[in-house]
């Protein structure tokens, strides 16, 4: 286990960052649309 | 973006970079499994962010169904957050998945089994993605007034997944948290859970907020397009319209 296990630590560490700066990259793009829309 | 949200910012990633420095570099390996229980740290605050986000999601939605015919400026902030709360409880939602499948092919030696506690996840998460895909495919405030609803019943799943784990023993784990007496962390593990659970819950709250502007703008902006096509005053109710000579 412990190779795989380092890699699959490694993994969610990586996946759960990963994820959290896709979804704020999405929710950025969006506040950013709504700053512009209301000027 | 406000002041407060860069300090509040700034706050959270140092709570992150703390959790994560204590979860890899302080808190000991476990016995049993080693280094790989470490997701762990990652792996619980997700679904205390979803059980967080979840819980908002359902409050909003009893707001929102309470007073949509009557306070429309609550109702839309309401609806406004049910959104935001939806969306970051979906990503915790499947951060948990995910993280949880990495973790069980490292120590069980199978990404996927059908348990009660996996089933009955994946359940609530396609409940909660089918209600984005709803507000996304269908306008108006009927949709909302729907939306509001499936919200109330998918969060019926929410404490059969609390408490599948134990009800019936399959393949997950005991509780590690709440469960019977003698469960729980090693005292010396626990820095590390309450860094991230703080690290990953002011996260959401940063996340969710952003997105609750963005949506809270857009809708308002829908409601004064629509007033404006009824050639409706801001703010304006049908009863004043008739007062004012249908002006």
């Amino acid at each position: 286990m412990g190779d795989m296990g380092h890699r699959h630590l490694v993994l969610a560490y990586t996946a759960t960052i990963v994820i959290h700066l896709v979804y704020l990259t999405f929710v950025a793009l969006k506040y950013r649309a709504a700053k512009k829309a209301a000027k | 973006m406000k002041l407060w949200r860069w300090l509040w910012l700034l706050a959270t990633l140092g709570v992150l970079a703390e959790g994560f420095h204590v979860a890899l570099f302080v808190v000991p390996p476990d016995a049993q499994q080693g280094d790989v229980a470490r997701v762990i740290y990652y792996h619980v605050p997700s679904w205390a962010g979803m059980g967080l986000f979840f819980a908002i999601n359902l409050g909003c939605s009893l707001v929102y169904l309470a007073v949509r015919n009557r306070n429309q400026a609550l109702a839309i902030k309401a609806d406004s957050l049910a959104v935001a709360s939806a969306e970051m409880g979906v990503v915790f939602c499947f951060i948990g998945l995910v993280t949880g499948s990495l973790w069980g092919r490292a120590v069980w030696g199978i990404w996927w089994t059908w348990d009660a506690r996996l089933t009955s996840t994946l359940v609530l998460w396609l409940i909660y993605v089918a209600y984005l895909l709803l507000r996304r495919f269908a306008a108006g405030p009927q949709m909302r007034t729907l939306a509001a609803v499936m919200a109330i019943f998918g969060y019926l799943d929410v404490p059969l997944v609390y408490m599948s784990t134990r009800w019936w023993r399959t393949q997950h784990p005991a509780p590690v948290f709440g469960g019977a007496p003698g469960s729980g962390l090693d005292p010396s593990m626990m820095p590390a859970i309450w860094w991230n659970l703080a690290g990953w819950l002011m996260w959401g709250i940063f996340v969710a907020s952003l997105r609750y502007v963005s949506e809270y703008r857009a809708q308002k902006a829908e409601q004064e397009a629509a007033l404006r096509s009824l050639d409706f005053a801001p703010g304006q109710s049908a009863e004043q319209k008739l007062m004012a000579g249908g002006r």
